[in-house]
């Protein structure tokens, strides 16, 4: 690299300033005494001979300056140079400029935003000591586990054996659960979310509080605040150690505040609080669902995670499981790190499918830029030959070319980057009932260099090749000529850009077409229940100390001051609101049926769920509250169930067995979305509220009109009857509904976004090489007007060109796409990765932007003057 | 034109009669600035201080080196010499000099 050595030259003389000024006054000195020799022998008084020599030098101080300054600012000058040029270039022509930066901005843009969310949803480690010794423990078990957002979760028996087992292997073993709390504030209590967790956790996690002091006991009646709501409701107020504040109806201590931008180790969920595990779990019964507990720890100096699985799993299936009916197969470690399971696996699946679109909406953008710059490149020849011909290098004249690609490029990355700080604002604003998505958009450091080296590399990398050919002028030619003439050679160059655009953006728009459609299947489905003017809102008595008595008594009272609220027309508790990702589920058969029949998930629903939900029964009658005495007990189960069961006939009156005992089959629902929207037709039981009490129920209301102050007047009701129980969760359901919904249109969102750029894109790289190539052809159409032929020729001439183009890009667009989707399938539902609504329309839309992008050039091509034409055409 | 286009063109000819002048043999300042005199046969007069310049941007782009000897009469000089890099820069500057001396011929003509 022979700028390089001559960068560490200047460097090096930049330091060396010293010596290299005394070698530059010795020289000075020398040709000096030569000259004047010289001159006293051609005869002169040395007096003079020295005069004469010091003129023929000329100011000695002015070349010593001009060395000084070719040694310190030779390579920044140039650089310099070249930038100012490029930009005073570019401000030639700021339609150009503008068009490119926005283009690069896109797709720099979408990327850096893509990439930072990735980052700060699966890759980013935790904020905490050494994350990589952290990682969560799982057991695999025939059945018996329940999974929460934080991962698996085991019962709290089961994480005491294992701790105490894995002392070998484990610093320190982490029991923990996400969960709301109310906490009390102001008028009614407030639900927060937080984590129940063991008193070793903040021990193990190694950080240290922002303030005051973490707990060190699961019986500690104390509570760690997040940064976030300390900062928000407690005005980041210093003296709030000490204080004592009511969670779930108990006076706590505050007796920290965790340091800022920690938020648990689970991302998108940002808890607020932090509570000691016993007095969390204070009233849970032992051994029921509500007691388990997600687990992870911090691995012993020394100790591989291999070996670290080897033991556990030989651990796990030693230790007996709670009951006889579950069997522990063994036990392994995930990395505790962004979003645990299943989920995060499809997350990652996710985002790096949108990550590599984002990255071909910049190639399509890139592409488009180079073809640009060829395009001018052919009409800057004259410049070019010039500047050639004024003695200017080749390698001078591609740097300064690509100096111009550069700056569009940085532009354009600047502006990307200020895109996707803003654009990612939009996406964090997203929050669903008791939810808040935690998306951090906002490029770090890393993230930040990526970007850069992303943007310089695009820019070398397409702007090289529009640079090299530029700077090809043939000089002779270019100059006699003097007119905008490309070779054939670049046009093919070009034609190949744009064909290879329009690929880039069959494939992009295909991907959307697929989620667009999937999205719309999810919805076509029908929810079979009817969101609109319900709403929701989650009562858990668990933490409060009541008895199954009590809270049948609550609840009652609850459902009756409800009722009686103005605006309201039904109401309705069941175990879980519809939609809901957690579901329970249970060993289903027909009763003649001797076999375990299958798993079917359940929900518990009081009397007017199927009227407030808009559910419709098919067959025999929904539940009366004479249900709740009657022996023996009665289910209403699902339109899949029945026909899986009973294909042949009425599933009315007919018995199913649910573990032990027979229920008689009183009603049949329509099918409708229970759990995860995007299950087949599911098998669903309904059972009565009556004889299956929990202390966690969801209030369903509908209202006879949508607004109005129904959220405050339930929390006012809730109050009344208990003054620190929180409504968790409360919102609409047709919110619950977009929560669900929210992987299905978050990608097609963004790849619909990214499509139509591409689109977009694409269309602007059709209309500018046809625009040149009109500009081109001018004297030849004006030629073939001359010679008779019609506006409606050569319209059909261009508009020919810009279809070929679109055929060209198209065929080869679907045939990556056909190639490509079937990797999508995981993330597609109720849509085959070969579409054929798809793959039809894609075409046709793209044959219509192509068309609409060719006719502005047609009509230019309408208007070439013959008379113009001919006589332009003297060197032609 | 401008002044700015002008000087270029004359530094970057005298860069390219230094070059070819070490083509020869190495030499000192003095000694290139009375080879290109004699060359031109004294057409060309070389603004002595502006060699200086011109030397050390040759030798910041590696065109030429240049180490310390002893001149005729044993005292201390720096000597310049071609490198193999300089060599090839001086055929390109020759190549292009002729075309540009050719573009301008072509313009005169035309403009004529």
């Amino acid at each position: 690299m022979s700028w390089l050595k001559a960068l560490g030259a200047r460097a090096g003389g930049m330091i060396r300033r010293g010596a290299a000024d005394a070698r530059m006054d010795e020289e000075f000195r020398f040709h000096i005494e030569l000259e004047t020799e010289a001159n006293i022998r051609a005869g002169m008084e040395p007096r003079e001979a020295r005069r004469r020599a010091l003129v023929a030098f000329g100011g000695v101080e002015r070349h010593r300056e001009v060395m000084r300054e070719g040694r310190r600012l030779g390579w920044v000058e140039d650089g310099v140079r070249d930038t100012h040029l490029a930009v005073r270039s570019l401000r030639r022509s700021p339609g150009f400029a503008m068009a490119a930066i926005l283009t690069i901005a896109m797709g720099v843009g979408a990327t850096t935003a893509l990439l930072s969310m990735t980052d700060s949803l699966l890759l980013r480690p935790l904020p905490v000591r050494s994350p990589d010794e952290l990682f969560a423990v799982q057991e695999l078990r025939s059945s018996g586990w329940s999974a929460g957002f934080e991962g698996i979760r085991l019962p709290y028996d089961r994480y005491e054996a294992l701790e105490s087992a894995t002392g070998e292997v484990f610093e320190g073993l982490v029991a923990f659960k996400y969960r709301d709390f109310s906490l009390r504030m102001g008028e009614y209590p407030l639900p927060v979310p937080g984590v129940a967790v063991t008193g070793n956790y903040f021990q193990v996690l190694g950080i240290t509080p922002e303030l005051g002091r973490f707990f060190e006991a699961s019986e500690e009646r104390s509570v760690v605040l997040g940064y976030g709501l300390w900062m928000g409701r407690f005005g980041a107020d210093p003296g709030v150690v000490g204080r004592s504040v009511q969670v779930d109806g108990r006076s706590l201590t505050v007796v920290g505040v965790a340091p800022r931008g920690f938020s648990g180790t689970t991302s998108i969920l940002a808890p607020d609080l932090w509570v000691p595990w016993e007095v969390a779990q204070d009233g849970v019964r032992a051994g029921s669902v509500s007691s388990w507990a997600a687990i992870f720890g911090r691995l012993r100096p020394g100790v591989t995670p291999a070996a670290a699985e080897t033991a556990l799993d030989a651990i796990a299936r030693r230790i007996p499981p709670e009951t006889s009916s579950v069997e522990v197969q063994g036990a392994r470690l995930e990395p505790l790190r962004g979003i645990p399971g299943e989920n995060g696996r499809m997350a990652a699946r996710l985002f790096g499918f949108l990550l590599a679109t984002a990255a071909l909406v910049l190639l399509i953008g890139s592409a488009n830029i180079a073809g640009m710059l060829m395009a001018r490149g052919v009409s800057r020849r004259r410049e070019v030959a010039v500047r050639m011909a004024m003695g200017a290098p080749r390698a001078r004249l591609v740097r300064q070319l690509l100096a111009e690609t550069l700056v569009l490029f940085l532009l354009g990355g600047a502006v990307g980057v200020l895109v996707s700080v803003f654009g990612g604002r939009l996406l964090q604003g997203i929050s669903f009932p008791g939810m808040t998505l935690v998306l951090d958009t906002t490029p770090d450091l890393r993230i930040l260099a990526f970007t850069c080296a992303l943007v310089a590399a695009t820019g070398v990398l397409f702007g090289l090749a529009p640079a090299l050919q530029g700077s090809r002028a043939d000089l002779t030619v270019a100059m006699k000529e003097g007119a905008p003439t490309g070779s054939p050679r670049s046009a093919r160059g070009r034609n190949l850009f744009v064909g290879g655009q329009l690929a880039v953006a069959v494939l992009l728009l295909v991907t959307a077409g697929l989620f667009v459609r999937t999205l719309q299947s999810t919805v076509g489905m029908g929810f079979g229940v009817d969101p609109q003017g319900v709403v929701t809102g989650t009562v858990n008595l668990e933490p409060h100390g009541y008895t199954a008595e009590e809270g049948r008594v609550f609840y009652r009272e609850l459902v009756e001051r409800v009722r009686a609220l103005p605006g309201v027309q039904d109401v309705s508790l069941a175990h879980r609101p519809p939609l809901s990702a957690f579901v329970q589920a249970g060993w289903v058969a027909p009763a003649a049926d001797p076999g375990p029949g299958m798993n079917v998930a359940h929900n518990v629903v009081g009397p007017g769920f199927f009227r407030t939900l808009g559910v419709e029964l098919v067959a025999g009658r929904p539940f009366t509250p004479e249900d709740e005495l009657l022996e023996p007990p009665v289910v209403v189960v699902s339109e899949a169930l029945a026909q899986r069961f009973w294909p042949e006939g009425e599933a009315v009156g007919r018995w199913i067995r649910v573990g032990e005992l027979e229920h008689r089959v009183v009603g049949v629902a329509r099918h409708a979305w229970y759990t995860f929207h995007t299950e087949d037709p599911t098998a669903f039981v309904f059972f009565p509220y009556g004889p299956h009490y929990a202390h966690r129920q969801v209030l369903h209301v509908r209202l006879e009109a949508p607004g109005g102050e129904i959220m405050e007047a339930l929390r006012r009701e809730l109050a009344s009857l208990d003054p620190n129980v929180a409504l968790e969760r409360a919102g609409p359901l047709t919110a619950e509904v977009e929560l669900q919904l929210f992987p299905q249109r978050f990608p097609a969102y963004l790849a619909g976004l990214f499509g139509l750029s591409g689109l977009i894109l694409a269309g602007i790289g059709i209309y500018g090489v046809l625009a040149f190539q009109v500009v081109q052809r001018t004297r030849e159409f004006g030629v073939r007007i001359a010679l008779g032929a019609r506006g409606r020729d050569l319209v059909g001439l261009v508009v020919g060109h810009g279809l070929f183009l679109a055929a060209a890009g198209t065929g080869v667009g679907l045939a990556m796409a056909a190639g490509l989707t079937r990797f999508l399938q995981a993330l597609l539902y109720g849509v085959s990765p070969l579409d054929p609504i798809t793959f039809t329309a894609v075409p046709l839309i793209l044959g219509a932007v192509a068309v609409l992008a060719s006719l502005f050039p047609a009509r230019r091509a309408i208007r070439s003057d013959p008379v113009k034409a001919l006589q332009g055409g003297v060197g032609w | 034109m401008s002044p700015t286009n002008q000087s270029d063109v004359l530094r970057g000819t005298l860069e390219m009669l230094v070059l070819k002048t070490l083509t020869l043999s190495p030499l000192h300042g003095w000694g290139i600035g009375k080879r290109i005199q004699q060359l031109s046969e004294g057409a060309l007069e070389v603004n002595q201080g502006s060699l200086y310049p011109a030397l050390q941007r040759l030798e910041q782009r590696g065109l030429i080196g240049s180490e310390w000897g002893a001149s005729d009469n044993n005292r201390r000089a720096r000597y310049y010499r071609l490198t193999p890099r300089g060599r090839k820069a001086l055929g390109e500057e020759k190549e292009s000099w002729h075309r540009f001396v050719t573009a301008v011929d072509v313009l005169l003509e035309a403009s004529g």
